[in-house]
């Protein structure tokens, strides 16, 4: 109601006639569409609403309200100048010459947009960027959206009358890209926090046996560390093939479930721990749930701005970082459960208290899922 | 990654698809309308205001401009307008010459950009140095009450109550708005009962903004009937308002009459807060059809970089079972904003996605500040401010 108050202000102080300012859509947009091959010229697609053209070509040359098709094409000397004056692309720091193609509509939010094809021919290589003043000078609110494909690599971005230019990023190296996704793998897993939760319902059982329906602490720390490599890389080998498939988009899935089966994996997890002769059920529960668990992953990875990054260095680097994540969380609770493994508290509070709060706190994030 | 940056992060994949999916095509009739542009582009008066202004644009025809910009922004529900009046009046309005006018007008299209906090501190800068400016002080009051600055806001609506003509009015009821938001319900409601009564047709917005004003209060003490017929009359005072008309299709839809609400929300061009309320009212292949409109458009404004529909999108999100999205945008939208619908959308959707921290914050926040609404406390379930 107080947006009815501040134009009540204007009515005041004015005498206009006043509605709401809630508006039928949103503010001015056009859209720049480009294509960045390595060599040859550079394909762009401008979609610009008439709205703001006539702002600066007289279009409507009946002026009845009405632009049609035709008046558009007897319009198109002025377009041509306008947008040619409106719009400079440079490569490798030198201007390059802008062909207007075709025109043509399409439609955006349910209004018509004048589509103009063109090509820049540039002499120099290197990286494109595209200014100008772009239709937008009288209106702070105008925006271009831009995108841009480099080989496989989606580029977007936006341009307003105070940031008119936009300049295509390099693209990273190989190196950098895995460096950074490395980092992004291990955050992942120590902010994730169900992540970790698995892997510690899985760590915990590794420094005892069942023994007649009690667990007992193991012999010696080659048979724990056999153990220990059995199931996490039983965890690992599948949660990696889940994510590559997830990454590469050979499968999709929605977010949702996938959430709430993360949530229930670490609920049966913990369930299992609370009874030794069920320790068996841990390699292939550990397999099975890191097919969910892989899909997790890429999904936390689909949200991460990928800055052109290839896609090998960019899964490879998140899956391995993924890893060393979990192999820290091992180097760091495998010796201390190790050293209690003897002991009557472990195999009677530890592991089954720890298993059933690490499990509850599963059944908690289950139900909040669902 | 959870929350605001996945929220930021899945619309910023929207925003590439946005920008390049469309496909193009050619008319086969030479006479097909391509669009209408005759709200778009400047009339008569307009262009001569821009020939004055190109003429000399650091003179005072920037104020005769932007004002009228503001002026078609508003009637003509066009958005462009207020990106032109910030575009004259941006250059000027912040050097330590710019006169009243200009920075008020200014301060104006901040608040339309959200950004509440700009436009207080350059009111506050105006009115420290002209504390009688009444149109100054009333654009601060109604900044301060959408921010929940209710004791601020009471402050320069008493004084709004000394002024002339409809400013009284607009006193009483921005001061009623005022309390209630510090919990004095039922004496906000008497004071709009003592207001000075005005010949209807004197201003009517001003009567309509008093009637949605106890509509709005009546709403908040369990009186859904009184409020919904208090709306209905301001409705009609002010029928282009989708503020009013939007609380109204609330209070009916909250009252069970669906279908009044629906029929109350189709009209032609709504703007993105009736089109959520009509996505979240339908069903079948119609909501569909609605939510993905309003998707498009809270698509569109993200890729831009706006971030003035959060309360629409939160509303969305809880009309699509989304209550991730939904606390996200919500408590969003309630570090902007804090009118009713703002209270009542975070509570939802704390509650809806079972975020105690959430609930908790706006626990305090009501005890704070005594705000009092009986269905927040209903969703809250523990009678959060009593």
């Amino acid at each position: 109601m107080k947006r009815l108050l501040s134009a009540l202000l204007l009515c005041l102080v004015a005498n206009f006639g006043v509605s709401s300012p809630a508006f039928s859509h949103a503010a001015s947009t056009s859209f720049l569409i480009l294509e960045l091959p390595k060599s040859g010229p550079v394909t762009v697609r401008w979609d610009l609403s008439l709205h703001d053209i006539v702002w600066v070509v007289f279009i409507d040359a009946d002026y009845d309200g009405n632009v049609t098709w035709q008046e558009i094409q007897d319009a198109k000397p002025a377009l041509t100048r306008a947008l040619l004056a409106e719009l400079s692309v440079q490569r490798g720091g030198a201007s390059c010459d802008l062909h207007i193609g075709d025109f043509a509509l399409a439609t955006r939010s349910e209004q018509n947009f004048l589509s103009v094809a063109m090509k820049a021919e540039c002499r120099e290589s290197g990286l494109v960027s595209i200014g100008g003043s772009l239709f937008m000078s009288g209106d702070a609110s105008q925006r271009v959206l831009l995108s841009a494909v480099r080989g496989k690599v989606q580029l977007t971005g936006v341009l307003s009358a105070d940031e008119p230019l936009w300049i295509e990023p390099a693209q990273p190296s190989a190196w950098s890209s895995f460096v950074r996704f490395v980092s992004e793998g291990i955050w992942h897993v120590l902010f994730g926090y169900d992540h970790i939760a698995f892997v510690l319902l899985l760590l915990l059982p590794s420094v005892v046996r069942p023994v007649d329906g009690k667990w007992r602490g193991a012999t010696g720390f080659g048979q724990v560390t056999r153990d220990v490599v059995t199931i996490i890389t039983a965890f690992t080998i599948a949660h990696s093939i889940t994510l590559a498939l997830a990454v590469t988009g050979a499968v999709k899935l929605p977010i949702r479930p996938i959430e709430v089966a993360i949530a229930a994996s670490i609920a049966v997890a913990g369930a299992v721990n609370l009874v030794p002769r069920l320790s068996k059920l841990r390699l292939p529960l550990a397999f099975g749930f890191g097919f969910v668990h892989g899909f997790g992953f890429a999904n936390a990875l689909s949200e991460i701005d990928s800055g052109g990054s290839m896609l090998l260095p960019l899964l490879g680097g998140f899956n391995i970082g993924v890893e060393l994540a979990q192999l820290g969380i091992v180097a760091v609770v495998l010796p201390l459960i190790y050293s209690m493994r003897a002991t009557r508290w472990y195999a009677g509070a530890v592991l089954p208290l720890g298993s059933c709060a690490l499990g509850m706190a599963g059944v908690v994030w289950f139900i909040q899922r669902i | 990654m959870r929350g605001p940056a996945r929220l930021l992060a899945l619309l910023a994949v929207a925003a590439a698809g946005i920008a390049a999916a469309a496909d193009r095509f050619v008319p086969t009739d030479s006479g097909f309308v391509v669009a209408n542009v005759r709200q778009s582009q400047p009339d008569e008066r307009l262009r001569e205001l821009l020939l004055a202004w190109r003429a000399n644009p650091t003179s005072n025809d920037v104020i005769a401009l932007a004002t009228a910009y503001i002026e078609r922004a508003r009637s003509l529900r066009e958005p462009a307008f207020f990106g032109r009046a910030e575009a004259v009046l941006a250059p000027l309005a912040l050097r330590p010459d710019a006169n009243g006018s200009l920075r008020r007008l200014y301060a104006e299209v901040l608040q339309y950009r959200h950004d509440f906090t700009g436009a207080e501190n350059l009111l506050d800068a105006l009115l420290r140095e002209t504390p009688h400016d009444p149109d100054a002080r009333m654009l601060r009051a109604s900044v301060r009450l959408v921010r929940g600055e209710f004791a601020g806001a009471r402050s320069d609506c008493a004084q709004l109550t000394v002024s002339a003509g409809s400013g009284v009015t607009l006193g009483f009821a921005c001061l009623a708005e005022a309390l209630a938001g510090e919990g004095s319900l039922e004496r906000a409601l008497a004071l709009l009962e003592s207001a000075p009564a005005q010949p209807a047709d004197a201003d009517s917005l001003a009567h309509a903004y008093l009637l949605a004003t106890r509509a709005e209060l009546r709403e908040r003490s369990r009186d859904l009937n009184g409020a919904i017929l208090d709306y209905a009359e301001a409705l009609k005072l002010a029928p282009r308002d989708d503020s009013i008309r939007a609380a109204l299709a609330d209070a009916l839809a909250a009252r069970g009459d669906a279908g009044d609400a629906r029929d109350l929300l189709a009209i032609d061009k709504p703007s993105l807060a009736l089109l959520v309320r009509s996505a979240a009212l339908s069903e079948g292949a119609r909501r569909a059809s609605l939510s993905a409109r309003a998707m498009a458009w809270l698509a569109l404004e993200a890729a831009r970089g706006d971030a003035i529909h959060y309360r629409e999108e939160a509303l969305l999100a809880l009309a699509n079972e989304d209550p991730a999205r939904a606390l996200a945008a919500a408590t969003r939208n309630f570090e902007q904003q804090r009118e009713l619908t703002d209270v009542r959308v975070l509570a939802r959707a704390a509650r809806v996605a079972r975020d105690a921290s959430a609930l908790q914050t706006l626990r305090r926040w009501m005890r704070e500040t005594g705000y009092r609404d009986s269905v927040t406390e209903g969703i809250l379930g523990d009678g959060a401010s009593s």
